[in-house]
């Protein structure tokens, strides 16, 4: 016969494994939250038991945010949570676990335990859970974004049966709470009052309304959000993370050298926000933004001739050429190693074996290029330059000297400069034929990344429809020329890896295998070459004229 | 959402108990698991602590204006939520036999809460009738215990034979079910079905008496005895699954 004791006990304890505040998280539609202007978290919870409710021991958890640097699983609408809990009392034998929660829009939360906090989305073991963070995250790390001690006792309604059909969890207040912006952290000041949390039951709308109803006559005032929420608001932390996006507020008519100077900025803003990540190589989406931020510097000193003083345009494309070049390596390896299961996937099982050494090289090439790659960034010319070009945006002029269109209307400089920049890249895609040789090519990418960099640089001088729309029309050339520059650039590296390799004895059956995929890499290159008069067509068409049309119309709208 | 069906035509193979522990660790792998009992006998029901009871009964659900979303409860099991069965479900093939397109219900029934969950299992009596094909119709995969008995081991045969002339039929996925590796003769079908069914799941699961006493506790072996060999089959079982459909 069914022992009730033992059967409540053996509830308890896998109860205690999961932990009481993560278990009724997970199986409860999203909290409505509470405070009170007098009581404490006591005096509540002494409340609630003295109306039924079954208070639990307080349990403390350790409660961190987490989300990339960009906030990506924010705009997609989730919210990724890691506890550690132990009880409250000290002296307890209870061994803290890691607990990964992921909710969403949905009404159910998800959970996961896991021996230690993870950087990656592919770290986690294949599931469900991993489905939805990995379209989401990417190649992005998961990083704290903030962290607190969350005090809580719960208090459960039950009904009849002594099922639990309602869940109410009294917080502590909070007072110290770490926030985070990338891996350099600050503490917010901030406090969190007590909040009452009810957990409706899926099912049971009746009891939590019951709760809700007690709580607002009890003199409770509801609370916008969750414990969540009110930690990030008292952290004065913006969960949609840092934005790289080139985009700056522009007035058309704004003096060009005051429009070129927000560009810079913001700009100087996303290299210097993603330095400390690139170092620490948290993620290879780090280096991407400096990389491409510094790109984009250089790029807009290349059409700010007349706006910026030559001989600052002069210094600068200089200096952040030799800046770009530091991290040219580094990057072309990640983006080889973040494609190489796209790169060997139509070779046979055997074969991608054998190319393990490959990547394995690879990977040690990464290492070498990263550690040149971070002397370089720290070395004195690295941050001399940050600091004098920081210096020079403060100065409104951007130097002693005027430059000749320095205080033409902005809209007329960029206008003149995205169309000039548009000119080039058709007249050299023209000039392009069967003969040409690869480096026509890779020109026509440079003249490509130049007029897109313009287009989104002073995208605040364009109407957003007409900006997305040119630049899908561009993004499809890019993209085909991209490719065709990829696949040299990577055999290259294949090239140097099969040198180092043949000297190594036993490797015969990898460099067959590294022949195939240089052959693959080969095949992909010609194909991109084929397809190239085709996309530059598109390119060249009465349709992009049109769009373009329209996007040079929107500046002077 | 992937929709799963712990399905056999025999009866006593460990339908229900696969269904009820597969949704456990589903949960602890960091699934949303909703638990749909359609065995009108409700035994899910019942070790989910859920009432056996279906407002409306099962004509009003599978009628045209049914929903399931009012029949989902949170089970005391955190995650796992469940639409319990009640004993109206034994007409579950006459009132589907009354509508149009009846393999489809099932499907269009779940088809509104796929955003809420990541996986809905299906648990379903032992029999091939029409209700079943509303399951083949709606399920990604049928996970199908096979007890290593010739009889069972038919079955699974019958099954495939019977999925033939589908044109998008479920993935299924049988595995050994309630095995004692004491038994000769046990060991040798296992064998034989490993080398028959290459679909087969790798994982077996033993006739242990803690599987028996979740009828007693009321919980699913891996909350009784997370450590025990059962709990710990489980497990690897829904890691085999959830590398099949997610991997």
């Amino acid at each position: 016969m069914s022992d009730p004791l033992l059967h409540r006990d053996r509830l308890a304890v896998a109860r205690e494994v999961r932990g009481p505040y993560c278990t009724i998280i997970g199986a409860t539609m999203i909290p409505s939250t509470f405070t009170h202007r007098v009581l404490g978290a006591h005096d509540a919870s002494c409340i609630l038991a003295e109306n039924g409710y079954q208070v639990a021991a307080p349990v403390a958890i350790e409660r961190t945010l987490l989300d990339s640097f960009d906030g990506r699983l924010f705009a997609a609408g989730l919210r990724l949570e890691a506890r550690r809990q132990g009880t409250a009392d000290s002296a307890s034998r209870t061994r803290p676990t890691v607990e990964l929660v992921l909710s969403g829009a949905s009404s159910i939360s998800a959970s996961i335990r896991v021996k230690r906090l993870l950087k990656f989305s592919q770290d986690l073991p294949i599931g469900p859970f991993r489905s939805r963070l990995a379209p989401a995250l990417e190649m992005r790390a998961l990083l704290p974004i903030v962290s607190f001690t969350d005090s809580v006792t719960v208090a459960a309604g039950l009904d009849d049966a002594d099922k639990t059909v309602v869940n109410l969890a009294v917080h502590e207040p909070i007072t110290g709470h770490t926030g985070h912006t990338g891996h350099t952290g600050h503490t917010g000041h901030g406090a969190v009052p007590m909040l009452v949390e009810v957990a409706e039951m899926i099912g049971h709308p009746k009891p939590a309304s019951r709760a809700r109803s007690l709580l607002i006559d009890l003199g409770f005032e509801i609370v916008a959000g969750d414990m969540i929420d009110s930690v990030l608001s008292a952290s004065g932390i913006d969960p949609s993370g840092h934005d790289s996006s080139p985009g700056v507020p522009l007035d058309p008519e704004m003096p060009a050298i005051t429009g070129f100077r927000a560009v810079f900025q913001n700009l100087a803003t996303t290299m210097m926000a993603n330095r400390p990540g690139t170092i620490a190589d948290l993620d290879t989406e780090f280096l991407h933004e400096l990389r491409v931020a510094v790109r984009r510097t250089r790029s807009v000193l290349g059409h700010g001739k007349g706006v910026v003083p030559d001989e600052i345009r002069q210094r600068y494309r200089e200096e952040f050429a030799w800046l770009a070049g530091l991290t040219g390596s580094t990057r072309d390896l990640d983006v080889y190693i973040l494609d190489w299961d796209q790169y060997v996937d139509l070779l046979a099982g055997d074969r991608v074996r054998q190319l393990r050494p490959v990547l394995f090289h690879l990977q040690q090439h990464r290492k070498r290029a990263f550690r040149e790659m971070v002397s370089g960034l720290q070395s004195e010319r690295a941050q001399a330059l940050v600091a004098a070009w920081n210096a020079m945006l403060r100065h409104p002029e951007m130097g002693t000297e005027t430059g000749s269109k320095a205080h033409h209307p902005l809209h007329e400089v960029v206008s003149s400069q995205i169309r000039g920049a548009n000119r080039t890249l058709i007249e050299n895609g023209r000039a392009i034929d069967h003969h040409s040789p690869p480096e026509a090519l890779h020109d026509l990418r440079k003249d490509a990344k130049k007029l897109r960099y313009a287009v989104e640089c002073f995208g605040g001088l364009l109407a957003d429809k007409d900006r997305k729309a040119f630049v899908r029309q561009l993004k499809g050339l890019q993209d085909n020329l991209g490719q065709h520059q990829d696949a040299e650039v990577h055999n290259d590296e294949l090239r140097a890896v099969a040198h180092e390799l043949s000297a190594a004895p036993g490797r015969t059956d990898t460099l067959l295998a590294l022949g195939q995929l240089s052959e693959q890499l080969e095949i992909a290159q010609r194909s991109a070459r084929a397809e190239f008069a085709d996309r530059f067509a598109i390119y060249d068409s009465k349709e992009t004229n049109d769009i373009f049309d329209r996007l040079l119309e929107s500046i002077d709208r | 959402m992937k929709i799963l069906a712990t399905y056999s035509i025999k009866g006593g193979v460990g339908k229900t108990t696969s269904a009820v522990n597969l949704a456990y660790e589903a949960e602890r792998a960091g699934a949303r698991v909703l638990v749909w009992d359609l065995d009108p006998q409700g035994a899910a029901t019942y070790f989910l602590r859920a009432k056996p009871r279906m407002k409306g009964g099962a004509d009003r659900l599978v009628s045209k204006k049914g929903h399931l979303e009012p029949h989902i409860r949170a089970t005391e099991f955190s995650g796992i939520n469940v639409i319990a069965a009640d004993f109206s479900l034994r007409n579950l093939d006459v009132v589907l036999d009354d509508i149009k397109k009846p393999v489809e219900r099932l499907a269009t029934l779940l088809e509104p809460i796929e955003d809420q969950y990541d996986v809905a299992l299906l648990d379903c009596p032992p029999s091939i009738s029409l209700a079943s094909e509303s399951v083949f119709g709606a399920a990604d995969a049928l996970l199908v215990p096979t007890i290593p008995t010739p009889l069972s081991a038919r079955t699974l045969t019958q099954l495939a034979d019977f999925l033939v002339d589908w044109s998008d039929p479920p993935l299924v996925m049988p595995y050994i079910s309630m095995v004692d590796r004491r038994r000769k003769l046990q060991r040798e079908i296992s064998a034989d079905l490993h080398s028959q069914w290459p679909n087969l799941l790798p994982t077996e699961i033993p006739n242990a008496s803690i599987i028996e006493r979740m009828s007693i506790e009321r919980a699913p072996v891996g909350a009784l005895a997370a450590g025990s060999p059962a709990a710990r089959a489980f497990r690897q079982l829904w890691a085999d699954i959830s590398s099949k459909l997610w991997g």
